[in-house]
């Protein structure tokens, strides 16, 4: 219609072209009374066009017959204005109502986010994209209200922990389902050989390239989540990478960055000297003669500091991106990317580095059939030294090695310590590396008028291939003249979806029907070979072929698949009233037959009041918005893939004669345990949305949990795994997005989120308590893994000893005395995040908190702590280094108002270490996590150059400023995600300090 | 609404119009879903390390009996084998030293319900009997096994069954009796019922267990030996003594002159009628390893060092002493008298585990005959004890009585895991009225309520039905 009218005013205007001319002068305001700065000013039915300047004046010359003049600008809707005779005139545009609106992935589909009506958050990838990180999960902190990401350690390429609206489960996994391009990747609870702790998990999404991300968007609802059925419980995360460029040009971006990394904190241990004054104390305090005469004390023969040596002094992080993005071509457009990622870990050994390669390509064979392929190739590398909770971990042992024993002999070997030579521990090798294909094919067909069909071909192929070798001369391969053992794991996850898809409009196009059937199927499997040797003639010969004996073998299979039916209708009127119903069947072949079907449904309903007459004239409030969601979702990652079976198993062997034996006595009745979710949420926008409110409160009920039931051991086993237990949790995610100020030269944007989650267990078996593997407990009307110890009441002025509740008023001090104090998960989380243009100049400030989770600082705790005071000092046993804070305020006869106990050995000092709440500690932190200053150069100056169309360099900083009152090293690095653990720091390596600069350019 | 089925409208003229490409994918779409709709069948997926129980066949019986002797060797659990030990922990041949706290218990006879060790010598058994009573429903419910195939394998599942039970009777007294799987509470039955449970099974498979061959696997004879062992325990000498003489009488075992060679690699000898040995392969057995000095064979951890009392109780020119304890004196760490029976010099975690040698069958006969006598100089009772201390180089002994029994007994096994039974079932010497155990548990201020051990905590949490062992 609109193409017709101009063709008839064009015809027309042809026919009066000879009139005069005269001119018309005017300024381009927006609803806010600020210039429009660039605007295009068209003499309607001619071709004269002139541009507004930055004050948003123009000046256009135009034909007497000229009536109508039409002013356009990016973002606002176009303005048509009535030409008087009046030779001025002032022109108010309106922000585009559609540019108000973006196009949001949900499972499988888009959807337009005025018409969505359950809780979806999208994160723009370009924002995220320059960290210096090696995961993109690491990216998405603090950026999304109510997803808590916490990162295990600074060792790159370690698992990362994703929380999305609190945890649900006790043994079904607590991480959120990711989604790649449409494939659904695997969670990691199945990689069979590796030990899940952190250090040697692997992050799920380490091949990804950040910068080849579009967008993240993360279902949080379950109307949202319900789409992905029994595996949306814990919320969704959806990635979507980069396709051809939206402009008309091929744009070549290369980008980079360099930096330097350092731990955010270094805690002050005792130097030699201390340490002997201290061990001496301990021997004196419980009736022993001192071990060093006070010359001994005060010239040690060495005084190391192991933190420092085990430390690099600067550990190198670099990033180098080359994409293409083609221009936007009616056939086909692509984007391609080569990257490659190094990042060193804190430690003198411990590196992971990231080779990558994408294409994502597509091709329309004609109006009505589309082709596309989105293919990532990556390896990683990665090198790592043992665990956290290992008597051979460099770091831990580091707190703890005797500052006054020497590193090295006479002859060049290394000197043994009482509590092993942290450098002595980085012999041993463990090469974690990964090669990922991860591919989604598709093609997709009109078949008809609103009919769209799409078929799709999901591939991820990982080969993990994992070698470890402790040497002969390492203290951990001592014993077995060294050891090695290789071992590779063979993923194979496939995904095949039909979709199809009607849409239509009915009634005077009011009411928008979209409709969409799914039948998914993904086959997954596992294998995966093992060989162990002993006995190697030297430390350089270091594969299994080099054994004396093999000691070890195994080669195993594993695998699961999944059906499923997906139906899902949205339907509005005049994008007013909003409705939204899905309903997905899973069929898993984990599920015993008789429950292998199960249905999770959803709706939602949504009023879009911005839209009503009445609410028309209200010109400030531009987006209002009433959302309400129920859903159902389920959660399978928990269950083994065979866990419901009654088997025969293999390898009972005697007298070297295979065996057979049951060994499982299987789950007859297992099924998915399911949540409830409901949510009800507002999002309100006002000024064309400069201003813009989105706030969510949900109720979480999960029921069905997963827990191993103790049985009769008289039937051969000793529990089962069945769905006993409910957990109910409730939160309120609430962000902001503020304009500040919206100039061309000059921009401030703020953004303000935060999550408020608190979750408690309602039911478990018998309601008995389930512990954690040190601290924590799982109780009805607890939260999930409160903390469960003594409590703690300080040191006794008298004697120096530390004093302890006695709940029980027994008179003795043991673990009837434990008590709930507090949880591991925060109350408040988010981040504030504000982003300043001016002139070229970009400033970045990102402030990331979480307030009101306890830790538990596992290895301070005991007689070799670094809390320990000489705890462990015996007649003949040595006491461990110490952290100096301690030593400064321990209780002293001339200081007997102590924070810490006095320095004692044998029994006191096994009573004071205790676990118990001294070991607790308020986690709460807030953090500097990122500040970049940028320059980009001005368009001006680049066309000079000819062939750079965008140019910026960069200076970033990391974690620059911590604040917290935890006494350990880092509030945000977590040993272990286990819901058993969560929150029991057993000196994870902290996160590392960046100061790094960057760069990015088009061409 | 019209428009809604428009396409479907379209899509039902197919008939006359001409070929159109969009209609026929539309067809296509609408094929490909509901052709897969019907893939459920893909869900059936199966493990490549297990088999579904109903798919086992006759031919994997023997498959189904080795995961039984695993069972005996580690009980499904680890630290098992530290069973074979607790009788002699129990009892005065073993004390604790170090470690595992538990075993401190054991020795101080003040075990505690939530002691993790004797929890798994309470599993373990179950977990033997349970396996053998899937090979009883196999073998039974089976049509396609020959009956003679059905009693033989149906006499050893039976042995190895009545086996578990024996564990357990003899440590914890009356437990429940279980022949399926069945996720149910049991109540406990009582001491008598389970040793009623033992020699019936026993008496089937006495007589329908295969033939000797090998002292590795379950036999006939087996049976008889064991069964004659729990009448003695029964005091039913006379069919304890018509058992014992029909195994020596046998003729299939001898008592060796070359006592030390018995437990050396390859552990096989002429004694022996029953025994379970862990190859190097499967290296599972860590007993040897508790007991033994650091400085022996294959070497130790010193948990468990021998008891002075027993060092000292064997007699001048026994040439057991020797094969049977090592005293390894300072400067060597740990001091002391160990076992040296409990063989691995590969220290691969092999060795063997003696479940029945033929000079208890003297010993039994001996006993038994005398109880049936009561004459100090039966001579048949006489023949059999001298018999075994003859050829362990002793002079043979003129006179005989419970105690001299119980003596020889206490040397011959030592470590074998029969003197916390024996010291049960034996009355003291010097106070007739009471039994060995319960004098020695009084002597540390114990009660004759520690006997026994105590029900396992966990599975008193599990099964409301079941009663604690009193005392505890």
């Amino acid at each position: 219609m609109k193409k017709m009218l101009l063709l008839k005013i064009f015809f027309f205007l042809c026919f009066a072209a000879l009139a005069q001319n005269r001119t018309v002068t005017g300024k381009i305001t927006n609803n806010n009374g600020e210039p429009v700065p660039g605007a295009t000013i068209t003499a309607k039915g001619s071709r004269q066009s002139v541009s507004a300047n930055q004050a948003g004046v123009f000046s256009i010359s135009v034909s007497e017959s000229v009536k109508v003049l039409i002013v356009s600008a990016i973002g606002m809707d176009d303005e048509e204005i009535m030409l008087g005779t009046n030779s001025s005139i002032s022109v108010i545009m309106r922000v585009a109502e559609k540019n108000l609106e973006e196009v949001v992935v949900v499972g499988y589909g888009t959807q337009n986010s005025r018409r969505i009506s359950s809780s979806i958050s999208k994160l723009d990838g370009n924002s995220v994209r320059n960290l210096p990180v090696s995961s993109p999960l690491q990216a998405l902190q603090g950026q999304i209200a109510g997803v808590n990401i916490t990162s295990a350690s600074s060792r790159p390429g370690s698992p990362i922990g994703v929380n999305i609206r609190g945890r649900t489960s006790i043994t079904a996994g607590n991480s959120p389902l990711y989604v790649v391009d449409g494939v659904i990747l695997n969670g990691n609870s199945t990689n069979l050989s590796l030990n899940q702790t952190a250090g040697q998990g692997i992050d799920i999404l380490a091949g990804l390239n950040a910068e080849d991300i579009e967008s993240y968007e993360v279902l949080k609802d379950a109307a949202a989540a319900a789409i992905y059925g029994s595996r949306g419980s814990n919320g969704v995360i959806i990635i979507t990478t980069k396709r051809g460029s939206k402009s008309g040009k091929s744009v070549l971006n290369f980008s980079s960055y360099y930096g330097y990394q350092n731990l955010t904190k270094k805690v002050d241990l005792l130097n030699a000297s201390e340490y002997r004054q201290m061990y001496n104390e301990a021997r004196v305090n419980m009736g022993l003669t001192p071990v060093f005469t006070q010359s001994e004390i005060d010239a040690p023969p060495n005084n190391i500091n192991w933190i420092n040596e085990v430390l690099k002094t600067n550990s190198i992080v670099q990033n180098y991106n080359l994409s293409v993005q083609s221009a936007a071509d009616k056939k086909t457009q692509f984007y391609s990317s080569l990257s490659y990622f190094k990042q060193e870990g804190p430690l003198l050994q411990g590196d992971f580095t990231r080779v990558s390669g994408r294409l994502n390509i597509e091709h329309n064979l004609n109006d009505y059939i589309k082709f596309g392929s989105n293919i990532n190739l990556s390896r990683t590398l990665r090198n790592e030294t043992p665990i956290d909770n290992s008597i051979y971990s460099p770091f831990v042992r580091a707190n703890v090695a005797r500052p006054d024993q020497p590193i090295y002999k006479a002859d060049g070997s290394f000197a043994a310590n009482d509590w092993n030579n942290p450098l002595h521990l980085f012999q041993p090798l463990n090469k974690v590396n990964l090669s990922n294909i991860l591919n989604s094919t598709y093609f997709e067909i009109k078949p008809a008028k609103g009919f769209k069909f799409r078929s799709s071909v999901g591939v991820d192929y990982t080969i993990l291939d994992q070698r470890r070798f402790d040497p002969p001369t390492s203290l951990s391969g001592a014993a077995s003249n060294g050891s090695a053992t290789s071992s590779y794991v063979n993923t194979q996850n496939y995904v095949l979806t039909q979709n199809l898809n009607y849409t239509t409009r009915l009634i005077n196009n009011n009411l928008n029907i979209d409709a969409n059937a799914v039948y998914e199927y993904q086959n997954f499997v596992q294998d995966e070979n093992a060989v162990t040797g002993t006995d190697f003639p030297s430390a350089v010969t270091n594969y299994v072929v080099s054994a004396a004996k093999i000691t070890a073998g195994r080669a195993s299979w594993t695998g699961f698949a999944l059906t499923s039916i997906i139906g899902r209708l949205n339907i509005d009127w005049k994008g007013k009233y909003l409705f939204s119903t899905s309903v997905r069947r899973d069929g898993s072949s984990k599920i015993p037959e008789k429950g292998r079907f199960g249905v999770f449904p959803a709706a939602s309903v949504a009023w879009n009041v911005k839209s009503e007459d009445f609410m028309f004239s209200v010109k400030s409030i531009s987006t209002l918005k009433l959302r309400m969601s129920y859903g159902l979702t389920g959660n399978q990652d928990g269950i083994g893939n065979f866990a419901a079976r009654r088997l025969i198993g293999t390898g009972f062997n005697y007298n070297d004669q295979p065996g057979f034996a049951l060994s499982a006595i299987g789950s007859p009745n297992l099924k998915w345990e399911s949540t409830e979710q409901i949510d009800i949420g507002l999002d309100l926008g006002f000024w064309a949305d400069r201003l813009k409110f989105t706030v969510d409160i949900y109720r979480k009920n999960t029921r069905d949990l997963l827990l191993n039931k103790p049985i009769p051991s008289t039937t051969g086993f000793r529990t089962i795994l069945e769905n006993i237990g409910n957990i109910v949790g409730e939160g309120v995610d609430f962000s902001v997005t503020s304009a500040n100020i919206s100039n061309k030269n000059f921009r401030w944007t703020t953004t303000v989120n935060a999550g408020y989650y608190q979750n408690k267990i309602t039911k478990l078996y018998n309601d008995q308590p389930i512990s954690g593997d040190f601290v924590t407990r799982h109780a009805v009307g607890q939260p999930l893994g409160s903390f469960f110890v003594i409590k703690a009441l300080g040191v006794d002025p008298a004697t120096g000893n530390m004093v302890f509740e006695d709940v029980d008023k027994n008179n003795v001090i043991n673990a009837a005395d434990r008590q709930f104090l507090g949880g591991p998960l925060p109350k408040l989380q988010g981040g504030i995040v504000n982003s300043v243009y001016y002139m070229g100049f970009d400033v970045n400030i990102f402030f990331q908190y979480a307030l009101g989770q306890k830790i538990y600082n596992l290895n301070a705790q005991g007689l070799g702590g670094y809390e320990s005071l000489g705890a462990n000092v015996s007649a003949t046993g040595s006491a461990t280094n110490i952290f100096k804070e301690v030593y400064v305020n321990r209780w002293t006869p001339t200081n007997t108002n102590a924070k810490y106990p006095k320095a004692i050995g044998g029994t006191a000092g096994n009573t004071n270490t205790q676990s118990s709440s001294r070991y607790l500690q308020n986690g709460s932190y807030g953090r500097l996590k990122n500040f970049t200053i940028g320059y980009s150069l001005s368009q001006t100056m680049l066309q000079k150059t000819k062939y750079i169309t965008g140019l910026r360099f960069y200076v970033s900083a990391q974690n620059m400023l911590t604040f917290t009152k935890y006494r350990g090293y880092d509030p945000e690095a977590f040993s272990d995600f286990t819901v058993a653990n969560y929150g029991v720091d057993q000196t994870s390596l902290p996160q590392m300090r960046t100061i790094m600069v960057g760069l990015q350019a088009q061409f | 609404m019209k428009r809604i089925f428009q396409p479907f409208y379209e899509l039902l003229q197919i008939k006359n119009m001409k070929y159109n490409i969009n209609r026929v994918l539309l067809i296509h779409s609408f094929l490909l879903i509901l052709l897969c709709v019907s893939c459920d069948k893909k869900l059936n997926i199966n493990p490549r390390a297990s088999l579904a129980p109903e798919t086992v066949t006759t031919s994997d019986i023997g498959k189904l009996f080795n995961g039984v002797y695993d069972a005996i060797q580690n009980g499904g659990t680890n630290f098992y084998y530290l069973s074979y030990a607790t009788e002699d922990l129990s009892a005065d041949n073993l004390k604790y030293r170090a470690t595992f706290f538990q075993h401190g218990e054991v020795d101080n006879n003040a075990i505690l319900s939530s002691n993790v060790l004797t929890d798994r010598y309470f599993t373990g058994p179950y977990v033997i009997i349970q396996r053998a009573n899937d090979i009883i429903g196999i073998v039974s419910s089976s049509s396609n096994i020959a009956d003679p195939d059905k009693s033989r394998f149906l006499g050893l599942a039976r042995l190895l069954r009545a086996y578990g039970y024996y564990r357990l009777v003899t440590l914890f007294g009356g437990v429940p009796i279980v022949t399926d799987r069945d996720v149910t509470n049991k109540p406990k039955n009582t001491e008598a019922e389970v040793y009623q449970q033992i020699i019936d099974d026993l008496n089937y498979a006495k007589d329908n267990a295969p033939a000797f061959t090998d002292a590795r696997f379950g036999s006939s004879v087996a049976a008889k030996a064991l069964l004659s062992r729990v009448y003695l325990i029964r005091k039913n000498y006379l069919l304890a003594k018509q058992l014992a003489d029909e195994v020596i009488a046998s003729g299939s075992f001898s008592l060796t002159t070359n006592y030390d060679a018995m437990f050396n690699p390859p552990y096989s000898s002429s004694e022996s009628i029953f025994s379970i040995l862990t190859t190097t392969t499967e290296g599972e057995s860590g007993i040897s390893f508790f007991l033994q000095h650091p400085n022996m064979p294959g070497s130790g951890r010193a948990e468990l060092p021998a008891d002075l009392s027993l060092v000292n109780a064997f007699e001048t020119g026994d040439i057991r002493k020797n094969a049977s304890v090592q005293e390894f004196v300072a400067p060597a760490a740990v001091p002391g008298w160990y076992c040296k029976k409990m063989r691995d010099p590969s220290g691969a975690g092999a060795g063997a585990l003696y479940v029945l040698r033929i000079s208890e069958m003297y010993l039994i006969s001996a006993e038994a005959q005398f109880m049936i006598s009561n004459n100090t100089t039966d001579a048949g009772a006489l023949s059999r004890i001298n018999a075994v201390r003859t050829i362990r180089g002793l002079p043979a002994l003129t006179s005989i009585d419970l105690a001299k029994i119980a003596q020889e007994r206490r040397v011959e096994f030592a470590f074998e895991g029969l003197r916390w039974t024996d010291m049960k079932r034996l009355p003291d010497p010097l106070n007739p009225s009471k039994s060995m155990a319960q004098v020695f548990c009084e002597g540390k201020g114990r009660s004759v309520t520690d006997l026994l051990y105590p029900i396992p905590q966990s599975l008193l949490d599990v099964n409301k039905l079941i009663v604690q062992n009193p005392g505890y």
